[in-house]
C-alpha cells in the first residue's frame, strides 16, 4: 500500500473539507488488521477493561470478518486528537470515503453539546480503569470481579433509558434518575472497591450513552458530508465510478432493515433545501436525536423515504405500520429510551430497605426470563430483596426476588 | 486552524493491544461449565450461512452465553425498517425460507461444541445389555417353526416335492372323476416346496411420531432428536426384525422416510388427533394386519391446541386398542416446569399400556428412557 499517497489524500481532503466549513480536532489515522478492527468495534474503546461479554463480542464480529459477511471500512473515537482506524485491505477510494466520514464523525464531536466527556483525557479515562481493575482482580480474586462487572453491567440498559428530561411530551418519570449513584449511596452491602467501579464504570457508560444517543444525527451528519466532500474532490474517471457504486452500497439497505447513514443523510440533504447550509450546522450544534426527529423530521419526508414499523409473529411479519404520524411517535417513543424499557426507581419503603423498580409500560412487554435473571444480578449489588413492577400479559405484576426464590405477585 | 497531521503508522503508532482472544477463551470455559452442568438456558446459539468454497451452503450453529439486562420480548416489539409501499407488500407475505443444505461445520474455526454435539457426544458409550423392550401382550413368534407363510407351494418344481399335498392334489382329481383313490399320478398333480421371497414380517413395529410445530424449537428438536436416535440405536442393536415408521405431524400429520424426519422445518400449529388418525391407519396397514405387535413413541412440547385435546383422546384411545404400547413424551425447557393441558388430560386414561412422562434436560431423557426400556418393568 502507498502510504505516501494516503497522506496526500487525507491532506487533500482535509483541507477540502475546511473549506466546506467543518470544524474538526486534529486528526490521527491509524490503519488496523481486521483482528484489531474487531476488537476496537467489540469493546468500544481501545484500552478499555476485559471481560467474556466483550470477548464474545469480539469474535462474533471477527467472525463474520472471516467469513465476508462483515466489513467494518472506518471507526472514529471520540477523543482529541480524534483518532480514525482505517482497515488495511481498503482500496483506494475506500480510505478516501472512509477519511472524509471520519472528518465529518470529528466535526460532530468537537462542536456538538451533548459530548459531556472531556475529550482530552477520555483515553486514559479507559485506559486506567483497566489498569485498576487488574489490580482489584489480584487483590479480591478473578472470578469475583469478573461477576461483579457483569451485575454492573446489567443495569447498563436502565442507565442509558434514564437521564433524557422530558417535560411536556407526554413522557413522566418520577423517583430517582440514576440507578448507580442511588446504589453506590444506598445499597449496604457494597464495598469501597466496588464503589470505585460502580462509579468508573458509570463514566465509560456515560461516554457510551452519548453516543448511543446522537447515533442518527451523527451518522447522518457524516454520511452527508462524505458524499459532499468526495463529489467536490476531482475524482479520476475511474474513481468517480467506483464512488458511486460503493456510495450507493453504503446507503443501501435491505427490506426491514435500517441504514441509519441513509436515514440521517436524507433528512439532512432535506433541511439543506429547506433552511440553508448555515441552519444545519447550528442543528448539528445543539440536537441529539430525540430534537433532530422531534424537530426536524417532517411527515412528508417519512412518506418519501418509506419509513415503516412492523412486528414479527412466529410466521412472518405480522403487523406492518405505515401511518407517518404513528410511525413519528413510536420512533420518538424508542429513541427517548434508547430503545430499552424504560425502568425508573420507585419511592420504596423506607423501613424493609427494598429495591423497588417501575417499569413504565407502554404496550411493549419485557422478556420475563431475562427480567428474572437481571434481578438475581441486581440482588448481587443490593443485597435485599429486588422488586419490578410491571404488566405481564396485559395485567399489572410485580416481580420480587428475595435473594433465594422468585415471586410473581399480582398487583 | 491546521494541526499536524499525520499517519499515526511508525513510532508513533497507537499501540492496540488486541484482548479479545484470550476474553473469548474465558468465555468458552463459561461455556463450557455451563454445558457441563446442563444449565443450557443460559446459552443461545446463532447460526451462520455460509459456503465451504466448493458451492455447498452450510449451516453452521455456534452457541454463545447470554449476558443479562431488562430488554423487550423480541416477539412483541417493534423494529423499524426502511422501504417503499410496494416492496413492502411481499416483506409481509413472509420471510423467504430457510436456505436449503445441511448442517456442517467448518473446518479450521475454532469452535466450541454445538448444542447437536451435546447431546450426541456420550451417547456411543451407551451399550444396550440392560435394555429391553417390554414384554409385548402378544406372543411374538419364536424363530425355527414354520408357517405358512414361509414357504411358497408350487406346481412348476425346483424345490423339495411336497408329498403330502401331491397325494391330496391326486385325490381330488381321482375324486372329482368319480374314483375316490390314490394312484395314476400326473405331472399335474405335483407340488413342490419353495422358500417364500415375500417379506419377511417383523417381529415387532415401532412408530416415532415427532411434533413439527412452530413451537418445538431448537432445543425441544435437539432433545427429541437425541430421544429417538438413541431409541433407534437400541432397537436395531438388540433386535434384528424390527420395522420402524416415522411420521410427523403440525396440524396436518404425514408420514416420512427415515431421512428427512428430523430435516423437516418447524411451522404452523399443533394437532396431535391428525397424528393419531394416521398413526391407526399406518398401524392397520403395517403391523396388526401382519399380526405384530407394534409400539409408538410420541414426541413433542406439549402445545397441542386445546379445543383438539377431546378429539386426541378418542384416537388415542382407539390406539391404544391395537398398539402395544403407547409412549407419550413432552419435552420443555429450562425453565416452563409446568406440564401441558393435555397431559393433566391424559390422567383419564386409564390403560396400563399408556405411559406418559416429561423430560427437560438430557440426563432426564436418558434416565426416563432407561426406565421405560428396564427389562422387569416396576410397578
Amino acid at each position: 500500500m502507498d502510504l505516501k499517497a494516503l497522506e496526500l489524500d487525507i491532506e487533500r481532503i482535509e483541507d477540502k473539507a475546511s473549506e466546506l466549513g467543518l470544524d474538526f480536532f486534529d486528526m490521527k489515522f491509524v490503519l488496523c488488521t481486521p483482528e484489531e478492527m474487531s476488537f476496537i468495534g467489540a469493546y468500544g474503546m481501545t484500552g478499555r477493561f476485559s471481560h467474556w461479554i466483550f470477548g464474545r463480542d469480539f469474535y462474533k464480529l471477527y467472525l463474520r470478518h472471516r467469513l465476508g459477511l462483515v466489513k467494518v471500512h472506518e471507526l472514529v473515537v471520540n477523543s482529541d486528537p480524534c483518532i480514525a482506524f482505517l482497515l488495511k485491505g481498503n482500496t483506494i477510494l475506500e480510505n478516501k470515503m472512509a477519511v472524509a466520514h471520519a472528518f465529518a464523525h470529528s466535526d460532530f464531536f468537537k462542536n456538538n453539546i451533548h459530548y459531556s466527556h472531556d475529550p482530552k483525557t477520555v483515553l486514559r479515562f479507559f485506559a486506567e480503569n483497566h489498569r485498576l481493575l487488574l489490580e482489584y482482580e489480584e487483590c479480591y480474586g478473578k472470578q469475583r470481579v469478573e461477576k461483579f462487572l457483569e451485575a454492573v453491567l446489567a443495569l447498563r440498559s436502565l442507565y442509558f433509558s434514564q437521564g433524557l428530561r422530558g417535560d411536556d411530551k407526554g413522557f413522566q418519570r418520577t423517583g430517582e434518575e440514576d440507578i448507580y449513584l442511588y446504589l453506590c449511596r444506598k445499597s449496604e452491602v457494597l464495598e469501597s472497591w466496588q464503589r470505585e467501579i460502580i462509579h468508573r464504570l458509570r463514566g465509560e457508560l456515560e461516554y457510551f450513552r452519548s453516543l448511543a444517543r446522537t447515533r442518527i444525527i451523527n451518522e447522518g451528519w457524516a454520511a452527508f458530508w462524505h458524499t459532499r466532500i468526495l463529489r467536490e474532490l476531482d475524482l479520476p474517471a475511474e474513481e468517480a465510478v467506483e464512488f458511486a457504486v460503493k456510495n450507493a452500497e453504503t446507503l443501501s439497505h435491505e427490506m426491514g432493515e435500517i441504514n441509519l447513514y441513509l436515514f440521517g443523510k436524507e433528512i439532512f440533504t432535506a433541511l439543506e433545501k429547506e433552511l440553508g447550509i448555515k441552519e444545519i450546522f447550528r442543528i448539528r450544534r445543539r440536537e441529539n436525536d430525540l430534537g433532530f426527529i422531534e424537530k426536524y423530521l417532517s411527515l412528508d419526508l417519512i412518506k418519501k423515504l418509506g419509513l415503516f414499523f412492523y412486528r414479527k409473529g412466529k410466521s412472518g411479519v405480522r403487523e406492518i405500520v405505515s401511518d407517518p404520524a404513528i410511525i413519528k411517535k413510536l420512533l420518538l417513543r424508542g429513541i427517548y429510551g434508547c430503545w430499552h424499557p424504560l425502568i425508573v426507581i420507585a419511592e420504596g419503603e423506607e423501613d424493609n430497605n427494598e429495591l423497588c423498580l417501575r417499569h413504565q409500560y407502554d404496550g411493549r412487554q419485557r422478556n420475563s426470563y431475562y427480567a428474572k435473571k437481571t434481578l438475581e444480578l441486581i440482588h448481587l449489588l443490593w443485597g435485599e430483596t429486588v422488586s419490578l413492577e410491571t404488566f405481564w400479559e396485559g395485567r399489572p405484576v410485580v416481580f420480587i426476588y428475595s435473594g433465594k426464590e422468585h415471586i410473581l405477585r399480582n398487583k | 486552524m491546521k494541526g499536524k497531521k499525520g499517519l499515526g503508522l511508525y513510532g508513533e503508532r497507537l499501540c492496540i493491544a488486541v484482548r479479545g482472544f484470550p476474553d473469548w477463551r474465558r468465555h468458552q470455559e463459561i461455556l463450557k461449565g455451563f454445558l457441563e452442568k446442563e444449565f443450557l438456558e443460559n446459552i443461545y446459539e446463532e447460526e451462520y450461512v455460509v459456503e465451504n468454497g466448493e458451492g455447498k451452503i452450510f449451516r453452521v450453529l455456534i452457541p454463545f452465553v447470554k449476558n443479562y439486562g431488562f430488554k423487550f420480548d423480541g416477539a412483541g416489539a417493534f423494529s423499524l425498517g426502511l422501504g417503499q409501499e410496494t416492496d413492502r407488500r411481499n416483506f409481509s407475505k413472509g420471510e423467504a425460507g430457510a436456505p436449503a443444505g445441511k448442517e456442517g461445520s467448518l473446518s479450521g474455526a475454532v469452535f466450541h461444541k454445538t448444542l447437536e454435539e451435546f447431546f450426541h457426544e456420550d451417547l456411543k458409550e451407551i451399550d444396550f445389555k440392560e435394555w429391553a423392550l417390554p414384554k409385548p401382550n402378544k406372543k411374538i413368534s419364536v424363530e425355527g417353526e414354520i408357517k405358512d407363510g414361509d414357504v411358497e407351494i408350487v406346481s412348476h418344481g425346483g424345490g423339495c416335492p411336497d408329498r403330502r399335498r401331491t397325494v391330496m392334489e391326486n385325490l381330488k382329481r381321482n375324486a372329482l372323476r368319480g374314483f375316490p383313490t390314490v394312484g395314476g399320478f400326473s405331472p399335474g398333480d405335483f407340488r413342490y416346496r419353495v422358500p417364500s421371497f415375500k417379506e419377511e414380517d417383523p417381529d415387532f413395529g415401532f412408530l416415532f411420531i415427532l411434533d413439527a410445530s412452530a413451537s418445538m424449537e431448537l432445543y425441544h428438536r435437539h432433545l427429541a432428536r437425541m430421544m429417538f436416535f438413541l431409541t433407534q440405536r437400541f432397537l436395531k442393536a438388540r433386535y434384528k426384525k424390527v420395522k420402524i415408521l416415522y411420521l410427523t405431524h403440525n396440524t396436518r400429520a404425514e408420514e416420512v422416510e427415515e431421512a428427512d424426519f428430523f430435516q423437516r422445518p418447524s411451522y404452523g400449529g399443533t394437532k396431535y388427533s391428525s397424528a393419531y388418525e394416521l398413526a391407526l391407519k399406518i398401524m392397520e396397514r403395517d403391523f396388526i394386519s401382519r399380526g405384530c405387535p407394534a409400539f409408538v413413541l410420541h414426541l413433542t412440547d406439549g402445545n397441542n391446541l386445546p379445543s383438539d385435546n377431546q378429539r386426541s383422546r378418542y384416537f388415542l384411545e382407539r390406539l391404544l386398542k391395537i398398539a402395544d404400547r403407547f409412549l407419550y413424551g413432552e419435552i420443555f425447557k429450562g425453565n416452563s416446569q409446568n406440564p401441558s393441558m393435555f397431559f393433566y388430560y391424559l390422567r383419564f386414561v386409564k390403560n396400563k399400556n399408556f405411559l406418559k412422562f416429561r423430560a427437560g434436560t438430557k440426563k432426564q431423557a436418558l434416565s426416563v428412557l432407561r426406565k421405560i426400556f428396564s427389562p422387569a418393568p416396576k410397578g
